[in-house]
């Protein structure tokens, strides 16, 4: 007589190279999907960077956002080979030190003829090592991430060996650059023979925005049935909106205080930023307003120099241009993460500067919005940030990045915040509940339900 | 040895064309007060390593030139001056008896054969042998040109590119103490960022 098995959680192998303690941007939507995933009853097994390449090569570590991590999530570690960064000599081999020339040809024949990125090595190994685990207890789906695109390669493999589907997350762009709008990669680039190829076996491919979404539909007609928006959100785990909404609003001769919070880039709006600031300052209920960044200035510390300067800022983050009434524009540098509570608390108005244009959302503007503040943006007017600041009541948008416009956006967000009532407030994080982690992510969930093989579902195999 | 107390940096560089950020580098790292020796390939690198550097910098080469070998003067002969040597021979001997004129024109177009097999050979194989091998012949020839310089009191070694690395692994075998790069890093010599004065304030 044959017995039936007791049911069983679906099992759901996550490649997600960033996953902490990395504490590279894209972390928090692979910790978020893994632990939701987790919380709705699936076995989740992640397939993440090795530790040594993030302590030892990149060393943008968090070590508290792995306690955030739900312990039901396993976490795998595939190899990775370090070649383009290892920089310290006596760590190379013999043929390397030797015969550098040969060497560097081989790892370039690598990348053209397997995988053409610098990860692809991790890619293989992620492959080996889950087929180890489906041998000795089988996936249902696999969720592969975005950068680095050899998780999809790796996801490809996958299903070619075992045919387990597969959903790719293009938590950023491969093909298209999106600071330029313009394709990355020429014509005859390996890239789009390999996005075409994963695309092609995906059962689902998701995108941040509707604008990315848009762009592939264009790009592969073929395969626009089965791409989705699962947008970016904030995670209420990781930042206490509550906890931020019972400040109350400035007063009459209170100085009114804009903040940023964020890296600030080359390739951010900056010069706008600065100069609508000094010219909203004209105007008298800005008079004593300031207006503090915090984060880093660039991802590299040649760009600080450059950025402090196209902020009207001198080397000790001051404005040059500072008068009797304090500084119009202070660089507080970067804050850890226990601290951006307090930015967010302290912040009468929030400036949302962002740099790129139509297929950039910015992951900081779910935070605004549920800091329940009011928010200015500075960016170009067709940000794909918009399908998210869209009805969002304390939202000032000058619409272009023309000088005077923005200062009066600026100066209506003054008076929004001084003016704000708890009612608006409340109606404002009630717009940005509705992007919180939990609320975006059952629809990856439920497509992910729906590749379960019909059959088991039915048979009552799963929990 | 320079007998101060300023951190000691040695930069190598050996490709063909030369390394601007190698060369440039090597002027920062000066200019933030380390001592820097810059080493060169051969003597007309090191010359125009010097129109980017100013004294602060040391520069040495490795080579008085690095067309000097014995393999390379064959080479060169071989492929270069042997068919031109031999034609002008040829038309020499053929002014002579009528007989000669037919076995010359046979003679002449066996040159020419030659020399364009030799101009293959040249760019195939000669060429990328010596690519591939250039930057570990280089390195065995440091112990007698670098005997000036005091590597062991160096704070670290540069390999300023691809070429260099031979050498720039070999000296961090020697010297297992000192940091050996690739990278050509400059925050041991700059003061703290603008992003780390303010988190501190």
């Amino acid at each position: 007589m044959q017995t039936r098995r007791p049911p069983r959680n679906p099992r759901v192998l996550y490649l997600s190279f960033f996953f902490p303690p990395s504490r590279a941007s894209g972390v928090y939507r692979g910790r978020a999907t893994a632990n939701y995933l987790a919380r709705r009853g699936w076995d989740v097994t992640v397939c993440a960077a090795p530790l040594n390449f993030l302590y030892q090569v990149i060393g943008s570590v968090d070590e508290q956002l792995v306690s955030t991590v739900d312990p039901r999530v396993r976490i795998e570690r595939a190899r990775l080979n370090l070649f383009p960064w290892e920089h310290d000599l006596h760590k190379y081999r013999r043929f390397r030190a030797l015969m550098p020339i040969p060497s560097r040809k081989l790892y370039e024949l690598r990348q053209r003829y397997l995988f053409p990125e610098a990860y692809g090595s991790w890619g293989r190994s992620a492959v080996a090592r889950a087929l180890r685990l489906h041998a000795r207890q089988p996936f249902d789906a696999v969720i592969a991430t975005g950068n680095p695109f050899a998780a999809f390669a790796s996801a490809w493999l996958f299903n070619r060996l075992t045919g387990v589907p597969y959903v790719l997350d293009y938590r950023d762009s491969w093909t298209l650059d999106l600071f330029t709008d313009a394709p990355a990669y020429p014509p005859s680039h390996p890239a789009w023979r390999w996005e075409r190829r994963v695309l092609s076996r995906a059962s689902a491919v998701v995108f941040v925005n509707e604008a990315l979404r848009g762009w592939h539909v264009n790009r592969y007609p073929r395969f626009a049935g089965k791409m989705m928006v699962v947008p970016n959100g904030w995670d209420p785990d990781l930042f206490d909106a509550d906890g931020l909404a019972g400040r109350a609003a400035p007063t009459e001769r209170s100085p009114l205080r804009y903040a940023y919070l964020g890296t600030i880039t080359t390739a951010q709006p900056v010069e706008e930023l600065a100069a609508a600031f000094r010219r909203a300052r004209e105007h008298p209920d800005l008079a004593d307003a300031h207006l503090s960044l915090h984060g880093h200035l660039g991802f590299f510390r040649n760009s600080q120099a450059e950025l402090l300067n196209r902020l009207g800022l001198d080397a000790d983050g001051h404005h040059v241009d500072d008068d009797e009434r304090g500084p119009a524009i202070r660089y507080r540098g970067p804050v850890s993460k226990l601290e951006v509570a307090s930015v967010y608390r302290d912040a009468d108005v929030l400036v949302f500067l962002a740099g790129g244009a139509r297929y950039i959302t910015s992951g900081k503007v779910f935070e605004y919005m549920a800091a329940g503040r009011p928010i200015v943006s500075v960016h170009a007017p067709d940000i794909a940030a918009r399908e998210v600041l869209e009805g969002y009541p304390l939202w000032f948008n000058a619409n272009s990045l023309d000088i005077s416009e923005l200062a009066a956006a600026m100066i209506a967000a003054g008076k929004a915040a001084r003016d704000l009532t708890p009612a608006q407030r409340e109606a404002a994080q009630r717009h940005a509940a509705s992007f919180s982690r939990e609320a975006l992510l059952g629809t990856l969930e439920a497509k992910l339900r729906s590749m379960l093989p019909a059959k088991r579902v039915e048979a009552g195999e799963y929990t | 040895v320079s007998g101060d107390d300023r951190p000691r940096v040695l930069v190598m560089t050996f490709n063909r064309t030369l390394s601007e950020r190698a060369v440039r580098y090597a002027q920062f790292v000066a200019s933030e007060g380390a001592h820097v020796d810059l080493v060169m390939a051969d003597t007309l690198a090191a010359a125009e390593a010097r129109t980017y550097v100013d004294h602060r910098v040391n520069v040495h080469s490795l080579l008085r030139t690095e067309h000097g070998g014995p393999i390379t003067r064959f080479e060169r002969r071989a492929v270069f001056e042997f068919p031109g040597t031999a034609q002008e021979s040829l038309r020499r001997w053929q002014a002579g008896a009528g007989w000669r004129r037919p076995v010359g024109r046979i003679s002449a177009g066996g040159l020419r054969v030659y020399e364009r097999l030799a101009l293959v050979f040249h760019g195939w194989i000669y060429s990328n042998i010596e690519k591939t091998f250039r930057p570990w012949l280089l390195s065995l020839r440091h112990e007698q040109r670098l005997a000036h310089i005091d590597c062991g009191s160096m704070e670290r070694f540069v390999a300023g590119d691809i070429s260099a690395i031979p050498l720039g692994w070999k000296l961090a075998r020697r010297y297992p103490k000192i940091l050996a790069t690739t990278a050509m890093d400059s925050t041991p010599f700059s003061g703290p960022s603008p992003a780390e004065s303010a988190a501190q304030t």
